[in-house]
């Protein structure tokens, strides 16, 4: 090998260590600073979605109901006369994946807010980020309760914090006189934080199995035998995707595993049901937030979506969630200008707002008062309400 | 503590057909070749995704489905052998090996373009029935999987022992030279080589398909097993490949399924726990502290063969 080649293969290696390079660097301060130039002929607004990879389900939509706001806007003659403008990246609910797409949303975008990401996990890894930079973060579907506290001042959600869904698992198991549960949970800081408010909050009777197993695993039969073999009289799946949760009440069926099941709001879309069978999903309890549909706005939103798309969204909720933020973050930049800080300040002190979602607020945590309900699948797929 | 065992060995069996059906194909072109290859298990994804065309939707009979896609993913791999590994056969082995890295992520990509990133489907409706075995629970999806599997494991070796061609490979993985000059069409045999592990591969991506959802990125953790059988059933054996694959999964099932007795865990947290068992999370490095454990034991796998007799023969 010739020096010159030698050289060439060092000198592509350290481009390749420099582009892979994943530490967290500031963007400059200058581009916090600099945002609300005095002549803004358009306001970006960054997207951080997952819209490829397990959890596109829940981002995809998203994606789709930001651009309908935007849109929406934009015929209405902008902010102020000012455009809006969605600069979209791709997360695929990966910590690292959305750290970098936030970095170059900061300092290549200049961008003052952000609204994603779609799950906990990659929320939790970018919010440091946004409250250096003084960026706002707002999720729509981000649910661990561990965002709470470290979202920090600039991540706001609108999507409950799962808090409500961990305990409204517990009461639901302690009404109906559960006294032996098992629990298999996906490893990632949304279902972990799930499983987390669980345990704590279920106190009438024995957590007998406390399964976790890594995304991608597709063989879940050893747990579920070793589960049966505990004898529990309630199963929760606790996943991060409905694929995933779908192939672990479908496997647990095949091996009669029959006591009642419950799950997390993943499962409430089509993939659960594709993914698990009619047979091992009938009668699955969860609970999410649910859209109610004899709302103006709400039914605005639905039916602009489904004209414009052919269907309605997957996930409604967090779709109807992403529209609301654009359309909060909007409202922010009429109050205050476009800066992270002003934005920030406005949707602290916004009060209620009324949304395609639902009617809700913010506390000082940036926390919604969405709240859930509950649900089931029925003998058709359908998620319905459970009457319980 | 045992009584589920029959159900574990089952589980067993169904995770080994598996990572077999793979393993085959990968522990025959390092035989022949001297590379690992792995491009290997994203042919079963392809193979996943043609089945989910030919049978999910476009609802052709599911045997003529499963025989279109071995089809289709063998003359796929004739198709990668002839245009990617045949060009730097002389080459030293790093080189095909990167190649396959290069080959890998570009099928993954390609189905990734075609069907999207979301998981897909196939319901065998017709094949759903249960039965208890011993007290195991299988269905008849899974029988099928063990019994198609066990009918290629034992024809590929009749294959390889009695007829022309096989016996060609076998000559052409011991001395691809000699072999050349005792009249062997070393190219015709190695393309051989590549549809048939092609084929087995599509055949194990199908039988998933039924198991399992479909990811355009479902095949690294399947090499990742059908690599771990491979070493420790030993590189280039085929009847290694069959040992490394039973082991290791049914290490990984039963270790995972079995609940220990509460005492046990008391020693590591003091208090005892209400049960006690090796947690899920942990099933991926059963196999690889076995690939370990044989690498510092016995490097060559169990039935592989040494440096020594590499060059004595």
């Amino acid at each position: 090998m010739t020096l010159s080649k030698v050289s060439l293969v060092v000198a592509s290696l350290l481009v390749f260590a420099a582009c892979t390079s994943q530490e967290p660097t500031v963007a400059p301060e200058s581009s916090a600073e600099k945002p609300a130039a005095e002549k803004a002929t358009v306001y970006k607004i960054g997207a951080i979605q997952s819209l490829s990879g397990d959890a596109a389900g829940y981002g995809d939509p998203q994606a789709k109901a930001m651009q309908i706001a935007v849109d929406e806007v934009n015929a209405a003659g902008g902010v102020d006369g000012v455009m809006l403008e969605l600069v979209a990246e791709d997360s695929k609910c990966d910590p690292k994946t959305g750290v970098t797409a936030l970095q170059k949303l900061i300092s290549v975008d200049n961008v003052q807010v952000v609204i994603g990401g779609t799950c906990s996990g990659e929320s939790l890894a970018m919010a440091p980020i946004a409250n250096q930079n003084k960026v706002v973060l707002f999720s729509a579907s981000a649910t661990s309760p561990d965002l709470t506290e470290q979202g920090g001042e600039f991540f706001f959600r609108n999507a409950p914090s799962d808090t409500k869904a961990g305990s409204a698992l517990a009461a639901r198991a302690t009404a109906m006189g559960l006294k032996r549960m098992a629990l298999i949970s996906e490893n990632t800081p949304f279902a972990q934080g799930i499983r987390n408010v669980f345990k704590t909050t279920y106190t009438a009777g024995e957590i007998v199995a406390d399964e976790v197993y890594n995304t991608g695993d597709a063989d879940f039969r050893s747990q579920l035998t070793r589960i049966k073999d505990l004898a529990p009289d309630g199963l929760i799946v606790n996943p991060q995707t409905g694929a995933s949760g779908g192939l672990i009440a479908k496997q647990a069926r095949e091996l009669g595993i029959t006591v009642q099941k419950f799950t997390n709001e993943t499962m409430g879309g089509d993939e659960g049901v594709k993914s698990g069978g009619l047979e091992a999903m009938n009668g699955i309890i969860f609970h999410q937030e649910v859209l109610d549909d004899s709302n103006v706005r709400t039914k605005a939103f639905v039916d602009a979506y489904t004209a414009k798309y052919g269907e309605r969204p997957q996930y409604d909720m967090y779709a109807a969630g992403a529209y609301d933020a654009v359309k909060l973050v909007v409202n922010g930049i009429k109050a205050n200008g476009y800066t992270g800080e002003g934005i920030r300040k406005y949707l602290n002190e916004a009060g209620t707002y009324e949304g395609a979602l639902s009617t809700y607020s913010f506390d000082s945590f940036g926390d919604s008062t969405t709240d859930i309900a509950p649900r089931m699948i029925d003998e058709t797929g359908k998620n319905v309400p459970y009457q319980g | 503590m045992i009584h589920n065992l029959p159900q574990l060995i089952v589980n067993g069996l169904i995770a080994a057909s598996i990572t077999l059906l793979i393993s085959l194909g990968l522990t025959m072109i390092f035989g022949v070749l001297g590379f690992i290859n792995f491009a290997h298990a994203e042919l079963a994804m392809v193979g996943a995704y043609l089945f989910f065309l030919i049978y999910g939707v476009a609802k052709i009979p599911l045997v003529v489905g499963l025989l279109l896609a071995a089809l289709g993913v063998g003359l796929l791999n004739l198709i990668i052998e002839r245009f990617t590994f045949r060009p730097v056969r002389k080459s030293t082995p790093l080189v095909p090996l990167i190649i396959s890295v290069g080959v890998s992520f570009a099928l993954s990509s390609i189905v990734q373009l075609i069907f999207g990133a979301n998981a897909k489907t196939v319901h065998a409706e017709t094949l759903s029935r249960q039965y208890s075995v011993f007290g195991a629970i299988i269905t008849e999806t899974q029988l099928a999987i063990i019994a198609i599997t066990i009918v290629l494991v034992v024809g590929l070796f009749l294959f390889l022992k009695y007829t022309a061609l096989g016996k060609a490979m076998r000559a052409v993985a011991d001395n691809a030279e000699v072999a050349e000059i005792v009249g062997i069409d070393v190219n015709r045999t190695i393309a051989w080589l590549f549809f048939i592990g092609g084929a087995l591969a599509g055949i194990a991506g199908a039988l998933v398909s039924f198991e399992r959802n479909m990811y355009p990125s479902m095949g690294l953790p399947l090499n990742i097993a059908a690599f771990a059988a491979v070493i420790v059933g030993g590189v280039g054996s085929v009847p290694g490949a069959v040992i490394g694959s039973l082991l290791n999964n049914f290490a990984e099932t039963i270790i995972i399924g079995i609940n220990l007795p509460v005492s046990w865990c008391a020693l590591f947290s003091g208090s005892p726990p209400v049960t006690c068992a090796v947690s899920a999370g942990y099933k991926s490095a059963i196999a690889f502290v076995i690939v370990v454990l044989m690498l510092l034991i016995r490097p060559r796998g169990i039935l592989g063969r040494s440096a020594e007799e590499e060059t004595r023969s």
